[in-house]
Parts: structure tokens; C-alpha cells; sequence
């Protein structure tokens, strides 16, 4: 439990997923069977142990500790969950706190009730790193920084295996995972599974050099869909839906997953929320829409009701039973088709002519992105990828209203910038800058002069300086007063001799650039990545 | 009835006033006379007529105020002196170099001011001496449960760990240039580690003042403008302003008894959080408090009411010291 404590720390400051994959790859390559199995259960989401709420960590503290410090404690700290870990009072005797391998699977099968009497009992034989992660642990918030796929990526690190490897047995796998571990060591062979994930064609950016040398004349191209990269796997009666990280979010998608009935295969594809009146034939509703079904782990009929789901479908992995990655893509697609033509809750990403010089740039231009695929290509994540050619990116003349420095894993600070509504600045989202140093100190040193207020770390100023903000798409941002808010945006250039007034103003984020080609019903018009 | 404390130690605007002794103790403004517990700048300013101190602390406050000139009396640990009726003893506090408590007598009453002190054993000062009271007059920076720091020196076997963990970055660590610094060096050392330490040019002074009288802290090397250090460990003044992006991807590190609260930490943006510090933890707080077995107890700097809670529930008379220009460090 020590060790994994000591990992729980280090992950909840950690400013990057990359050093949390070495955190994590450290402690599984030195940790044993089964704690390590068990840790592993917890960072990659597969086990909840979220049993004790923060109301009762102030209880659980106020049965141990004088009244008064309690609350003089909690008032500084904040959170009760870090409180009680920190006042809880200690024996004098020496600690011998359990291993994570009694903790973990008891707290995950105890009720609410019994839960807080057992963190108690713990706590009693920890001192306070360890009474640290425990608290986090029954708060459901040890695994917070952690999603599945850097969890996996850290296992495949610690073992020097192929990530793609593992994730295509890893759903088969149950904590602790003893034979998961055996295989990694080399010490049995490799699980079997069923229906499980298999690894995605990976999607690479192609830049304008690049895509100015591309001979087109072999690829096949489709409209990037604004929703979740998916896959579909039907084997052996089971059906299961796969996010692009190889996440099963099948519970989130019964509507999905009644539809595959009957199916049998492994299929690529973008699940998004349909709009209007449900299909077929389905439009895509904004990417917001989706957010709403994968924010809930268990769809409620009403939700299922009001935002069907559908999935627009581009490639075909497994036949039936066969194999048919190592075919080249114009075969996989025709066997496709002939699949799931007819079939509700399924469509197909309709492939789109690829002529004349402008074939590229002109979809860009009009904020569409265009995936490539070679149509010779076989199904080779290994090997090969497919082309993205991103929108171009959309500018506009922002006015800055506020600072606040950058955090951890951040590279700067960012930037609050708004439009203008009716002559009034309301804003627009938080862009960090691509400035070199100079003019970056430049900046600094406006803002030094024309702090109008301060809010915590935040610093914000008298409205007076238009940026130049560049940014992918715009969203709906219902809790912002202008309603709307950039995605992806960054300062690419100062203005400096611009006056207040030449802030652009909201309606030209609102105006569509242009309409979506083919397919397109209410879709909006500017596409975010498929991810 | 022997006198009321208020009647001759008192606190007033300019600091802790010792009316019958003429002087004040750690005054926040210049001063005729004062006795100056240790050299950290809340403590110890510049403009006095005259200061008695420590040898060391003497030394900090020349080394930091190099154009101040008041008349300085030495007065070493255990030594006593007298002023107006008042005996002046110096005990050491264990805080940083040359902090001392001051051990005051007047007509059969000992007074101690405890300054800023820890328990936790430092090899670059004089170990805190627990001297019986009858008022004891004690700092509170860590005056809440919550401040029960661990052992430093699995502190130090984390930055070790992590310097192990990540040969490729360079750890930053922020240190105040009075103290910190030292003990970090001092800390490093003790758990084996004697490879060259990269200090920063504010903390470089300091650092040889400590090697005169005496401390073994190992090779240090000038930073300069050297930049990159994959793999090093660097001392550095802290603050969120701290520029550390001339580092390979630098592991920032702040030792300081508030990162035992992880939320701080996090808002800092500090990756490394090393709970070590100068003052003492609520256990140290506690365990003085009763070791001194003064029964009248007064409470400054910091978070005093639960402190005061705790010894009014031991039944000791205990309040808080109003002082002006309470400190947080």
C-alpha cells in the first residue's frame, strides 16, 4: 500500500500524461502479483471503489478528533477528505497499513454504510501518506488524473509490450489480473478473449507541403465526422462498443448495441448523436449533444429518447469470423456496404470525388476536413495511417480582457479574449499564445500597467489590446454569456496598433463559413475532429 | 504576587517592547535597541541603534544589510547578560543558523520568547534547547492538527526517487536562500547523496556564510547561466515566478512544511511537494508547550486559536499575543 501511495502522490502533481505513464510503468515493474493487479484495476477505471462521500469524511473525523480543531482544520483546508486524512490522530504505534489487495476489492464490494467503518479501521494502521491515499481511494478520486488508456500505455511501458497487444485482451481480463501479468513476464501464454478491441487505424495531419506533393489519384476521400471515433466488435453472440481508445463504453449506448443484434464482425467507424426526428436516414447533431449520452455511465430511457445515437460507419475489419484486415481497402468497404446496408442505428461515411488541384484546399477553406485513405491500403495500424486535411483555421480579432498563468502541464499563461456584442465585450473562451519570447514580454508588460482587477491568480485588464486569435471550430457554450465558445484557440499575433473598438464583433463566429458538401443535413458547419 | 507579564514585556507597534530590559525584541521598525532572534527578514531588520544577537545572526544581518551599522553585541548561546534589572539569556531554537529563544528574568519571573523554532534535528543548526518557563511565548506558523509533518527524511528519499525516476529532467527545487537551502544540502548529504548541487546565485552568499562557521554541505556549484541540468538537482529561490524553463524539463520541487496541504502544492504548480520545514509541526507545538511547563502560555504568528484551544483544554492560561505584523513563512 506504501508504494501505491507514494504513486497516488506523484500522479495527483504530475503535469503530463507522460510522466504520469512513467510513475505508473515504475511502480508496475516493481510492484507484485496482486497488488499490483489491484492498482492497475483502480488507475485504469475498472474497479470503483467510490464508497465513502465527503459529508461522512467530516463525521468519520468528528468521531476522532475535538470539535473545534476539526473545524478550525477544515476551514483551512477545504476538503474533508484531505482533512480527515490529515488530522486523524495517531497512536504512537508503528504504522502497518494494509496492502492495496485487502483494501481495493473490499471497498469495491462493501455498501455506503459499511464503508466508512472499515476506512476507519484503516486508518488506524496507516500513518498519513498512506491515510492520503486510502481517503482519496474511498472518495472515488485516486484514479482522477488517470484515464484507461494512459493506465494501459503505462502497462504496456512497464513490460515493453505492445500496447495495441494489450488492449486487444484486456477487456477479457478481470482484477487482479494474474494471467494478464503472466503472459506480460513471459510466463504463460497469451489470454484469450472475445470481443475484444482491436487496434485503430491511426489518423496522421498533413501538412500543406505534404499534401501539395500527394498524388491523389489512389485515395479515397471522406468528410472528418464531428463525434467519437468507435469500434463495433459482434463475436460469439457479444456485442460491445469500443471508444477509439479502447475504452468499453458499451453501458453508455444500449440503443448502439440492441442495433448490432445479430451482427457479426468488427467495424470503424464515428458514433454521434442524431439530430432532429431520429432516422434513418440520421444528421449529426452537434458534438455537445454526445457529450450529454458519454457523460452518463448508464443512459436513462428519456436520454436514449431525446438523443438517439447512431454511427456513421468507413471500414470493416473482421467478416464474420475473417480476418479481412490484410485486404486493401476498396474490399473492405464493398463488404461493408453489403453488411449493414439496410440496417437502422448504422450508415456509411459517404466517399467523396477527389478532383481538379483545388480537390484539397477547397474544402478546407470551407472549414470541411477531409480524410484520405489509400484505397490500396490494408487495415495496418502498425504500418501505415491515414491522412488528415485539417479545416483551415478561422481568425478573428479578439480584445483581451483577462490573465491567468499557466498551471501545471500548461506552457504559458492564457489569455481571456471577447468579441463585441452590441459594442460590448462578451467572451469567447481562454487561448494560450504561439508568441515568441519578445513579444511575449511585451505583453507582459502591458499587462503589468492595466491590471483592472484581481480574482485568485487571475489578473484581468481594462479592455484596450486586440489579439489575433486563431481557433478550429466554435461550440455551444450555454454557461457563457455570449453562448459560444472557441475551440482550440490560440494568440497567433498582437495588434498593437489597433484600437478597442476594432474587436471583431460576435455574429461573425455565428455566420457559417460555408455549408457542409454532400450528406450534411443540420449538421453545423464547422466539424471538430473525430477523436 | 509577582508582576504581570503585561507590566514589563508587552507587545506594541514596533514589536515585543521589554520596558524595564529598553528594549524590543524582533521589532518590526528601527529601534534604539533590540534583541534579534534570528537573521530572517521579518525578524530582523535593518536600522537599529544597537542589536544583540547571536554571532551568527549577527553575521546573516551584515551579510544582508551590508550598509547598516548598529552597535552589535554578540551574545553566544548560554551566555547571560543584564539590562536594567532584566537577565538576557539566548537559547538556540533550531529554526536556522544562530536562531535563538530568549530566556528573560525579571524579579523571579523567566519569560522565554521562543522565536521561530523546530524539533526536527538539523544538521546545519544548534538543536532547539527546551528551557522551563514561566510565560512561554511561542510561534504558531503551523498551529493547526492538520501541520503533523513527516520525518525528513523520507522526504528526501521522495526527491531521490524521483531524480532515480526521471534521469532525463532537472529538479528545481525552491528554497528560501536563509535556511532551506542549507538544510536541503544538509538533508541531501545525510541520506547519501554527494553529487555536485547547482545553487543559484541568491542562494550562494548565504550558503558560504554557513561553511564558515562551520557546515559541511558538499560540493555546490555556482548555476551561473547554465541551463539544460538533465539529470541535476538545482537550488533555487521559490515563487511562482520562479523561471525554470531554461531547464530540461524541470521536476519543480518546493520544500515547505505548506505542501503537506496537496491543494497548495497544486495551485503553485509544484510537481514535487516536500512537507519539510523550519517551524515546528503541531506535534513539535504541543510537545514544547508541555516540555516548557510554563503555565501561562501566548500564541503569535500564524494560526494561534487552535493552539490555544489545545492548551486552554490542558488547563494553561493561554492567548493570543497581539502582535503587529503577524509573519507566515
Amino acid at each position: 500500500m506504501r508504494a501505491f501511495a507514494a504513486l497516488l502522490d506523484g500522479l495527483a502533481s504530475a503535469p503530463s500524461p507522460a510522466v504520469r505513464v512513467r510513475l505508473m510503468a515504475d511502480y508496475l515493474g516493481r510492484a507484485r502479483d496482486p497488488e499490483r493487479g489491484w492498482a492497475l484495476a483502480v488507475l485504469a477505471g475498472g474497479l470503483d471503489t467510490a464508497r465513502v462521500r465527503p459529508a461522512a469524511f467530516r463525521a468519520l473525523a468528528a468521531a476522532r478528533v475535538d470539535g473545534e480543531l476539526l473545524r478550525l482544520s477544515l476551514e483551512f483546508v477545504g476538503d474533508p477528505v484531505e482533512t480527515a486524512a490529515l488530522v486523524w490522530p495517531e497512536s504512537g504505534a508503528a504504522p502497518c497499513p494494509p496492502p492495496l489487495a485487502e483494501v481495493a476489492p473490499a471497498l469495491a464490494g462493501s455498501s455506503r454504510q459499511a464503508a466508512p467503518g472499515l476506512l476507519a479501521r484503516w486508518f488506524d494502521r496507516s500513518d498519513m501518506p498512506v491515510r492520503r491515499a486510502l481517503a482519496h481511494l474511498s472518495a472515488g478520486r485516486a484514479a482522477r488524473d488517470v484515464t484507461p488508456r494512459v493506465a494501459r500505455t503505462a502497462l504496456a511501458s512497464a513490460f515493453a509490450a505492445d500496447l495495441g497487444a494489450i488492449e486487444e485482451v484486456w477487456h477479457g481480463q478481470a482484477p487482479p489480473y494474474g494471467p494478464l501479468f503472466a503472459w506480460l513476464e513471459g510466463r504463460a501464454p497469451r489470454p484469450e478473449t472475445v470481443a475484444g478491441f482491436r487496434p485503430l487505424m491511426p489518423v496522421r495531419p498533413l501538412d500543406d507541403a505534404a499534401a501539395a506533393d500527394l498524388d491523389l489519384s489512389g485515395y479515397r476521400a471522406e468528410r472528418q465526422w464531428p463525434g467519437l471515433r468507435v469500434q463495433l466488435v459482434a463475436e460469439a453472440g457479444r456485442q460491445r462498443l469500443y471508444s477509439g481508445s479502447g475504452d468499453d463504453i458499451s453501458s453508455r449506448f444500449p440503443d448502439i448495441v440492441a442495433a448490432m443484434e445479430g451482427l457479426e464482425g468488427v467495424f470503424d467507424g464515428v458514433l454521434m448523436a442524431a439530430s432532429g426526428p431520429d432516422g434513418p436516414p440520421y444528421g449529426p447533431a452537434p458534438p455537445e449533444a454526445l457529450e450529454r449520452r458519454l457523460g452518463r455511465r448508464s443512459a436513462t430511457s428519456r436520454l436514449l429518447a431525446e438523443l438517439p445515437a447512431f454511427v456513421r460507419l468507413f471500414d470493416l475489419l473482421f467478416d464474420g469470423a475473417d480476418d479481412i484486415r490484410a485486404l486493401p481497402l476498396r474490399q473492405r468497404r464493398a463488404r461493408l456496404e453489403a453488411r449493414i446496408a439496410g440496417r437502422p442505428r448504422f450508415d456509411l461515411s459517404p466517399l467523396l470525388a477527389l478532383e481538379g488541384p483545388e480537390a484539397l484546399d477547397a474544402p478546407s477553406r470551407r472549414g470541411v476536413s477531409l480524410v484520405l485513405k489509400s484505397a490500396d491500403a490494408p487495415y495496418l495500424p502498425g504500418g501505415s495511417s491515414w491522412l488528415v486535411r485539417k479545416a483551415a483555421p478561422r481568425t478573428v480579432r479578439a480584445l483581451l480582457l483577462a490573465v491567468r498563468p499557466g498551471g501545471i502541464g500548461e506552457r504559458g499563461p492564457s489569455y481571456s479574449v471577447a468579441l463585441l456584442r452590441d459594442g460590448a465585450p462578451v467572451s469567447v473562451g481562454d487561448a494560450p499564445s504561439r508568441l515568441d519570447k519578445a513579444e511575449r514580454d511585451r505583453l507582459d508588460r502591458w499587462i503589468r500597467t492595466r491590471i483592472s482587477g484581481r480574482y485568485g491568480p487571475v489578473r484581468a485588464v481594462e479592455p484596450g489590446l486586440i489579439l489575433e486569435v486563431v481557433f478550429e471550430a466554435v461550440r455551444a457554450a450555454p454557461r457563457r454569456k455570449s453562448g459560444l465558445a472557441l475551440v482550440s484557440p490560440e494568440i497567433r499575433r498582437i495588434l498593437w496598433d489597433l484600437p478597442a473598438d476594432a474587436a471583431d464583433s460576435l455574429q461573425r463566429l455565428t455566420a457559417p463559413v460555408s455549408r457542409p458538401p454532400a450528406a450534411g443535413r443540420a449538421s453545423r458547419s464547422s466539424p471538430s475532429g473525430s477523436r | 504576587m509577582a508582576d504581570a507579564l503585561e507590566d514589563w514585556l508587552r507587545p506594541t507597534p514596533a514589536g515585543l517592547w521589554c520596558e524595564p530590559g529598553g528594549f524590543h525584541i524582533d521589532p518590526q521598525r528601527a529601534v534604539p535597541r533590540a534583541l534579534v532572534t534570528h537573521g530572517h527578514a521579518d525578524h530582523a531588520r535593518p536600522g537599529h541603534g544597537a542589536v544583540l544577537a547571536t554571532p551568527e545572526t549577527l553575521a546573516i544581518m551584515a551579510l544582508r544589510y551590508p550598509r547598516d551599522r548598529p552597535a552589535r553585541q554578540a551574545l553566544r548561546y548560554g551566555e547571560t547578560v543584564r539590562s536594567g534589572g532584566v537577565s538576557v539569556r539566548l537559547a538556540p531554537a533550531g529554526h536556522v543558523l544562530g536562531s535563538a529563544q530568549a530566556v528573560l528574568e525579571y524579579r523571579g519571573r523567566r519569560v522565554v520568547v521562543s522565536g521561530d523554532y523546530k524539533r526536527t534535528p538539523d544538521p546545519t543548526c544548534a538543536a532547539f534547547e527546551p528551557v522551563r518557563a514561566d510565560v512561554f511565548i511561542t510561534e504558531a506558523t503551523f498551529g493547526l492538527p492538520v501541520f503533523r509533518l513527516p520525518d525528513d527524511r523520507d522526504e528526501t528519499a521522495r526527491l531521490l526517487r524521483s531524480v532515480e525516476t526521471f534521469p532525463d529532467r532537472c529538479h528545481v527545487i525552491g528554497a528560501y536562500s536563509l535556511g532551506k537551502c542549507q538544510r536541503m544540502l544538509g538533508l541531501l548529504r545525510r541520506a547519501g547523496c554527494d553529487r555536485p548541487i547547482w545553487l543559484h546565485p541568491a542562494l550562494d552568499e548565504m550558503t558560504g556564510l554557513y561553511r564558515q562557521f562551520g557546515a559541511d554541505l558538499g560540493e555546490t556549484r555556482p548555476l551561473g547561466d547554465a541551463g539544460g541540468l538533465a539529470g541535476e538537482i538545482v537550488l533555487h529561490p521559490p515563487g511562482p515566478e520562479q523561471r525554470t524553463d531554461r531547464f530540461a524539463d524541470p521536476v519543480r520541487v518546493f520544500a515547505s512544511g505548506w505542501m503537506q496541504i496537496r491543494a497548495h502544492a497544486r495551485r503553485r504548480g509544484v510537481e514535487l511537494p516536500l512537507a519539510i520545514s523550519d517551524h515546528a509541526d503541531w506535534t513539535g507545538l504541543t510537545a514544547t508547550i508541555a516540555e516548557t511547563d510554563a503555565s501561562e502560555i501566548r500564541v503569535t504568528h500564524g494560526s494561534p486559536d487552535a493552539l490555544i484551544r489545545w492548551a486552554q483544554g490542558r488547563g494553561l492560561d493561554a492567548r493570543p499575543l497581539e502582535a503587529p505584523g503577524s509573519h507566515a513563512r
